[in-house]
């Protein structure tokens, strides 16, 4: 009986592994999805002159999204200024635009040069992370004007 | 405060912290249940009842969490696993501990009083079993994703501010 239970165990744990395993490439797929879409994307309901422009997806249930999520993008952000824009959305309210960016899941971050998709963060992002992305974004974008 | 490239935020207000002990601590937790499951009678059931005093002592004295304890008093200064510190949201797991202890004490009373229902017992520790294992492996919160899309699903966005 351990026996059969042991190999019960040990199939939930390897089926755990590869459920979270799926995630994790499904969600670099989505994300690699989004990057490369070329149609036109919702109209953002702020306006922004800033070459770079962070989506910062949250919602009001969100502990995470608020303790955490918002002040490291305000805190990284705060580096680039007049450069990068930050556009707090309402993942709930604004279902349409969360729906365009594949954005199943809060905290989620989006970087924008102008209406092209640079990069896409479901989850939690890191300071790092962050920094590392606007820095890649603010390069295109100065690539792209030149 | 001045930034750098090599440190995009800088700490204060926005505090770093070392993710090991709390995986070890997860990592436990899987051993915990794991082995009350396949032991199974009355010592599965107080393995439960142990799993949720170290939840509880991981959310309410966490300086007496053992695994932690081990881990941060025994295991890194020994140089067997090294520190890694990142930004995290602690409130929602303090939350997921409680709700998480309670499941583990819940089940460890149902083997014990309810033979009948140790398929619902074992049920419910395997679900909080899993939500842990997929924090523990790869950060994911599966607790989180089932809050928003209850909220989206719903229309509620007054759900209580917890796990997500």
């Amino acid at each position: 009986m351990p026996l059969d239970r042991l190999l019960v165990v040990l199939l939930a744990i390897a089926l755990v592994v590869l459920v979270g395993l799926i995630v994790r490439w499904w969600t670099r797929r989505t994300a690699a999805a989004v990057r490369a879409h070329r149609a036109p994307l919702p109209h953002l309901a702020t306006e922004t002159t800033a070459p770079v422009t962070l989506l910062n997806f949250s919602s009001p249930h969100c502990g995470t999204c608020r303790r955490v999520q918002k002040p490291l993008v305000d805190k990284v952000s705060a580096q680039f200024p007049d450069q990068v824009a930050v556009v707090e959305v309402d993942a709930l309210a604004q279902a349409d635009l969360a729906r365009a960016y594949h954005v199943l899941t809060v905290p989620s971050t989006v970087i924008l040069t102008g209406n092209q998709v640079q990069d896409v963060n479901y989850g939690l992002a890191s300071a790092e992370t962050l920094d590392r992305q606007l820095r890649a974004a603010l390069t295109a974008s100065d690539l792209a004007a030149a | 405060m001045t930034m750098t490239p090599a440190d995009p935020c800088a700490e204060g207000e926005l505090q770093r912290y070392d993710v090991v002990p709390r995986k070890a601590h997860q990592y436990a937790m899987i051993v915990l249940i794991a082995a009350g499951y396949i032991i199974g009678s009355t010592v599965g059931a107080w393995l439960l009842f142990i799993a949720a005093v170290c939840m509880a002592l991981g959310r309410f004295w966490r300086p007496f969490d053992p695994f932690r304890v081990l881990t941060t008093a025994i295991i890194q200064p020994a140089g067997l696993l090294p520190r890694r510190m990142v930004h995290e949201d602690r409130e929602t797991r303090r939350i997921a501990r409680v709700l998480g202890g309670i499941v583990f004490a819940v089940s460890g009373a149902l083997l014990l009083l309810l033979p009948g229902l140790v398929w619902l017992a074992w049920t419910l520790t395997g679900l909080v079993g899993v939500m842990i294992l997929l924090d523990a492996a790869f950060d994911f919160c599966a607790l989180c994703l089932v809050v928003h899309h209850y909220a989206r699903l719903t229309g509620n966005s007054r759900v209580p501010s917890g796990p997500a």
